[in-house]
């Protein structure tokens, strides 16, 4: 398959609602759009794109807008995604394909890569076009480093996002939300403990503070939360608090918890797994307290103490009630 | 039922430290068998043993990735097939997928086991692009896979809500990650009945290339400023810090 010289964003449609990762996708098409000069297609693909398009109002006219409508019948729904977009790739014959990276995307996207026999670059967390064309970066190594690819087949590439590390823009005049904001409007209806009940909730927090094994008991867990009441910060753990049973599962961050992107993310007494940094390598200012200095954390922190916590934390919350 | 579950033979990413000067990962350990691949063995033991039948695991991979095989057949699995591949990073998706394909077509496994991606440079694809180039179905992020006489009982977890399929054979099945994911041990006995267990190594019958160009991987987070405190008195470090975070205007 040759390729064409469009860029097609396969938003995602559900019920007549663009999904917010969609706006993720569609800035990242306009940028790639933008920096090769060519045109962009916007795919709504899913059930009742007609709601969808209405609820789009007014759209950059250079913009063509293409719907696959996904019967989704027998068959188990990414099938007939992987269907829809084949088909909808084949028609707009594209230079580019922006795909979901949504867990719905990652079930139909590879697939459709497959079927079509194209190059695909999943987890991608930023796009730029220099003078040879479109490079894309995405995580190795379990998030320690990073590595920049390219397409040089001479064939459509696709690419999928990793969702929440590009702005959103909006998708004509619907606000462009992204999924942190959805998650931050979610009422707390976890039913946690009492203790936990009261504290704010990671997704959207801009402050967060999490501890892991080094908390060793019920006290440790005590200075964590007391510093992130001084800090005004949430409370979030590694996943060995949680196995240990220090800490309620909805609080934990990584691979099998939340991933979060606060300003402040005050990471004490843990190592700094590969499972937990990916849920937080992404938040601006990384500040770790650790007793090991050789723990991976201090690879990411940009202000590190070496030091028991239960020594540091205290005397850090005593430091910050005293005025500046 | 004839099971098959895919290893693949990763770096030990707890063992990378990145070079503060130049941001290049250096790896310190040898590879391992990739985390989630370990649960997927145990899980396809645990089919087999409410069955019957056997398992193979199939890996693609250097003449070192035997090793991954080796502890497969030494927790429990039955054989093992190697597509050896010295070059398996300058392969795509596509290619590995397909070499894997052609190496499995004429086995007719009923049910195939994989985790989610690698942990080193995974791109979560191979497996689904196998099942593609298979004709078969996948299901993904399973929790809980019961067999029945006629179906396989599954749960899976979307995105928070759990949905539960009976689903006919031929199906790969892709689980869910977990922190507390079970891991089969080998014992010694097992490591000595793992040496008399066949592993059929068969040459790619496609090309093995790509479309795709990566470069060396850098770490992306090289902080030139970061302050890292060691051996200060805990008073200082603590006001230090706390400084520290006013500047930044991270506290009120």
């Amino acid at each position: 398959m040759a390729p064409g010289n469009r860029v097609l964003v396969l938003a995602e449609v559900m019920g007549g609602v663009i999904i917010p990762h969609s706006h993720e996708m569609f800035a990242a098409g306009m940028a790639i759009a933008e920096g090769l000069q060519v045109p962009l297609v916007l795919g709504l693909v899913g059930t009742d794109q007609d709601e969808a398009l209405a609820n789009i109002g007014t759209l950059d006219g250079s913009i063509e807008t293409v719907t696959a409508v996904v019967d989704e019948g027998e068959m188990l729904p990414y099938e007939a995604w992987v269907d829809a977009t084949s088909e909808l790739v084949r028609s707009v014959d594209p230079h580019i394909v922006l795909a979901s990276g949504t867990s719905f995307g990652n079930d139909y996207a590879p697939r459709m890569a497959a079927r079509l026999g194209l190059p695909m670059a999943s987890w991608v967390t930023s796009v730029t076009v220099d003078d040879q064309g479109l490079v894309v970066t995405r995580d190795v190594l379990g998030g320690r480093a990073e590595t920049a690819i390219r397409c040089n087949s001479g064939t459509p590439f696709v690419i999928s996002l990793e969702p929440g590390t590009i702005d959103p823009s909006p998708i004509g005049d619907i606000a462009a939300i992204s999924l942190s904001d959805v998650f931050a409007e979610l009422a707390p209806t976890s039913p946690g403990s009492q203790s936990t009940a009261h504290r704010k909730r990671l997704m959207g927090a801009d402050r967060i503070v999490s501890g892991g094994r080094g908390m060793r008991s019920e006290e440790g867990v005590a200075l964590i939360e007391e510093l992130a009441d001084v800090l005004d910060a949430a409370v979030g753990s590694s996943g060995a608090a949680v196995l240990m049973g220090l800490s309620p599962h909805e609080t934990q961050v990584g691979s099998s918890g939340e991933v979060v992107r606060p300003k402040l993310y005050l990471a004490v007494g843990l190592s700094g797994t590969p499972q937990h940094t990916f849920g937080m390598r992404e938040s601006q200012f990384i500040v770790a307290i650790n007793k090991d200095p050789n723990a991976p954390i201090f690879q990411l922190a940009d202000f590190g103490i070496v030091g028991d916590l239960f020594e540091i934390v205290p005397a850090l919350i005593e430091a910050l009630k005293k005025p500046a | 039922m004839k099971i098959a579950v895919l290893v693949k033979q990763v770096v030990d990413v707890g063992s990378v430290r990145i070079e503060s000067a130049t941001g290049e990962p250096k790896i310190g350990g040898s590879p391992v068998m990739n985390t989630s691949d370990a649960h997927a063995v145990s899980e396809a033991i645990d089919l087999r043993e409410t069955t019957s039948g056997e398992v193979v695991s199939l890996s693609v991979g250097p003449r070192s990735a035997r090793e991954e095989l080796i502890e497969a057949l030494a927790t429990g699995v039955d054989s093992a097939i190697h597509v050896v591949c010295e070059e398996l990073e300058r392969s795509d998706s596509l290619s590995t997928a397909r070499a894997i394909a052609e190496a499995v077509r004429e086995e007719g496994f009923d049910v195939l086991f994989s985790g989610q991606k690698a942990d080193d440079f995974g791109t979560g694809q191979v497996n689904l692009q196998l099942a593609e180039m298979l004709g078969i179905r996948h299901l993904s992020n399973v929790t809980t896979i019961m067999a029945h006489a006629d179906s396989i009982h599954v749960t899976r977890d979307a995105d928070g809500f759990p949905e539960e399929f009976d689903v006919q054979t031929p199906v790969l099945l892709i689980l869910a990650p977990r922190d507390d994911a079970p891991k089969r041990h080998s014992s010694l006995r097992g490591m000595m009945q793992a040496k008399r267990k066949p592993v059929r190594e068969v040459e790619p019958t496609v090309p093995m290339n790509s479309a795709l160009t990566w470069t060396e991987p850098m770490a992306q987070r090289v902080s030139a400023d970061r302050v890292l405190l060691e051996g200060e008195p805990v008073d200082e470090a603590a006001a230090k810090l706390a400084s520290w975070l006013r500047e930044h205007r991270l506290v009120r």
